[in-house]
């Protein structure tokens, strides 16, 4: 029953044109190198504010759906990955297609991808609601600690140094600190001023970080892309079928990695993809054909990385602990629009959740053909002019950062937030720990001190439930182990 | 702009002995232990500590080294003036559009970029036009975004399609 009515409210012609609208503007987006996927999201917020919730998340899902596959046609066709979750596997589909097999490594490649994807998202649609009854039992201690493990995977996963990474991290928390503080109402880090009483906005602080800082970024120097390959799409699902046949456990390995590891907080599409490349190169009776352009290792790569998305989407609903930067996001979104995450929501607004899993199992198999539609249309995606494209994207910030708080001080805050964005990227600080950081700390500050509160101020109580003290230990010790493991290191080089 | 690991170190080291002892002068009340100023104290004494890792690892490890403390990376003059184009036209919005309107400043934005960038100035204006026209329809008569009208507002009423 609730999956008619689910169903049922995605078959509303405003909700089919959203999604048919985020489906061509992620494609589009996800093809052009140097744009990010959470860029493409981080701009589509502002518009999905005006929305109802059903069409609003649908779209956003589909929208990264889309944008994840679309980043391996650059990939493929000029070297550069459209979204760092293709850069696994870029190397080896830019060498077919050098060979003249573009069309092989696009097409496996679509298939692939959106195989991946509905197996991510039938994780979604199976696994949350039962992880969600189990957590109905989690008390505050074991969402602070759910908030930590966030919060130290982010670190641990992002491409920079540690320190670096905290220091995103702390930057993060310090935004999500302006305005009240949720104890006394205490006015922090306001300095006087009326408009962050009420806390920095989610929303321009989002496009300022993810889509401003882009802008600046093209102005100190435009992407330079080399000469696209040949490739002829009339013959683009040609032997496609035998190869997917062929590879459908590497698949299904691949997609089941990528649910699992897009699952982990902090993990995204991206690492996921490099794990299951590595295992499918390691598993593979064609080891040697890797590395020389072999659809063995773009398939179940590309399977993860879609699989990923659906993964990230489990803990992002059922406890608002984000994956990644997307789903932070989402998770943004989701309290934006009423749907607060957590196990509640599976009981209180099922009709709604469902319908937006179901929009994005949708979004994976209608990728197929309307994948085939932007490999088709690459070429032309790929002319529009990078300085007309950029222009309206500053145009769009600055109307989406001042439509959704109707002040120019949103604005302001959306320059801020993009000249700190651009000077974080261009020193190695990650972008995705901020982003966390802004959506976890407040979670993290009220778990921390309602617990406090229920334990009398006794830590111990922290570790005392079995839950609870698991992840306080994972979190504990994704922290000690690298450390150690530096430190023996270390010794033993002197010895 | 790149910076030398050391300038981040010390920015960040001051950042967040800044933010402790702004932490410090927030009040606290009797019967909570843990109050407003608690988790800002964790960050800023978080931040100082990876603020003086990043020192330690650019003097010890040499990491993060950047000849003449810093570096920019992009095409010279023209990547600097790029970046204060798109600085300059978001600062130009915001002191201006109050005053004159969308309708006005969105044109004379979208021209000057895509002609920075494309140096074809139909093309500028062609883009300046359509740009404005479709994110004023979009936000302004569908999603109902109270865009400004500055002084075209006497002429609201024959400027909404």
């Amino acid at each position: 029953m609730v999956a008619y009515d689910s169903l049922m409210l995605l078959l509303e012609p405003t909700t089919l044109a959203v999604i048919l609208g985020c489906a061509v503007y992620g494609l589009v987006v996800g093809a052009i190198p140097g744009f990010t996927a959470t860029m493409a999201v981080a701009l589509l917020v502002p518009m999905t504010y005006f929305l109802d919730p059903v069409p609003a998340l649908a779209g956003i899902v589909t929208l990264a759906a889309m944008a994840i596959f679309a980043g391996d046609i650059p990939g493929a066709l000029l070297r550069m990955p459209g979204t760092p979750a293709s850069a696994a596997y870029a190397n080896e589909s830019y060498l077919m297609a050098k060979r003249g097999e573009a069309e092989t490594a696009l097409g496996v490649g679509l298939v692939a991808s959106a195989l991946g994807g509905v197996f991510g998202a039938l994780m979604l649609i199976f696994a949350a609601p039962m992880l969600a009854e189990i957590s109905l039992n989690f008390s505050s201690f074991e969402y602070f600690w759910l908030a930590c493990l966030g919060l130290v995977a982010a670190i641990a996963a992002s491409n920079s140094t540690p320190a670096k990474g905290a220091i995103s991290l702390f930057i993060g928390l310090t935004i999500g600190m302006v305005g009240l503080d949720p104890v006394m109402g205490q006015q922090r880090f306001t300095f006087g001023n009326i408009n962050l009483i009420g806390g920095l906005a989610f929303i321009p602080v989002l496009i300022g970080l993810f889509a401003v800082s882009e802008a600046f970024r093209f102005g100190a120097k435009p992407v330079e892309r080399p000469d696209i390959l040949p490739m002829s799409p009339k013959s683009l699902f040609v032997g496609v079928f035998s190869h997917v046949r062929r590879l459908k456990w590497p698949v299904l390995r691949g997609s089941g990695i990528g649910a699992v590891v897009g699952a982990i907080p902090g993990a995204g599409a991206d690492i996921a993809a490099y794990i299951s490349y590595a295992v499918a190169r390691r598993s593979s009776p064609r080891k040697a054909e890797f590395g020389t352009g072999t659809v063995d290792g773009i398939a179940p790569a590309t399977a993860a990385n879609n699989a990923a998305v659906g993964g990230a989407l489990i803990p992002a609903t059922v406890f608002g602990i984000p994956g990644d930067s997307l789903t932070a996001v989402i998770i943004g979104v989701l309290y934006m629009k009423g749907l607060n995450p957590g196990p509640t929501v599976f009981i209180m607004q099922p009709t709604l959740l469902y319908a937006i899993f179901i929009a994005f199992l949708i979004a994976n198999i209608v990728m197929v053909p309307l994948g085939f539609g932007a490999i088709v249309l690459f070429r032309r995606i790929l002319s529009a002019p990078p300085g007309v494209v950029m222009a309206l994207v500053t145009l769009a910030c600055i109307v989406g950062a001042f439509a959704v708080e109707n002040t120019t001080f949103a604005i302001l805050v959306m320059l801020a937030a993009g000249l700190l964005g651009f000077y974080l990227e261009e020193n190695d600080f990650p972008l995705a720990p901020v982003i966390l950081g802004i959506v976890l700390g407040p979670i993290l500050e009220s778990t921390f001190l309602a617990s406090l509160a229920k334990s009398q101020g006794s830590f111990i109580e922290f570790f005392s439930r079995p839950i609870a003290g698991s992840l306080g230990a994972i979190t504990i010790a994704i922290i000690v182990v690298p450390l150690l493991y530096s430190t023996l290191k270390r010794r033993r080089r002197k010895i | 702009m790149k910076l030398d690991d050391l300038i981040n170190g010390v920015v960040f080291l001051v950042l967040g002995i800044g933010i402790v002892a702004y932490a410090q002068s927030l009040p606290t009340m009797a019967q909570i232990e843990y109050g407003p100023g608690f988790l800002p104290s964790i960050v800023g004494t978080g931040m100082a500590l990876a603020g003086a890792a990043l020192i330690i690892a650019r003097i010890w490890k040499n990491v993060g080294i950047v000849d003449g403390w810093f570096a920019f990376n992009g095409n010279g003059l023209r990547g600097l003036l790029g970046v204060g184009i798109f600085l300059a036209a978001i600062v130009f919005y915001i002191l201006t559009a109050d005053t004159f309107g969308f309708l006005i400043v969105a044109p004379i934005l979208l021209f000057v970029i895509v002609y920075w960038f494309e140096r074809r100035w139909k093309l500028a204006i062609t883009v300046s036009i359509v740009g404005t026209f479709l994110l004023h329809t979009f936000f302004y008569q569908i999603m109902k975004a109270p865009l400004p009208w500055g002084i075209l507002i006497e002429y609201s009423g024959a400027l909404t399609w």
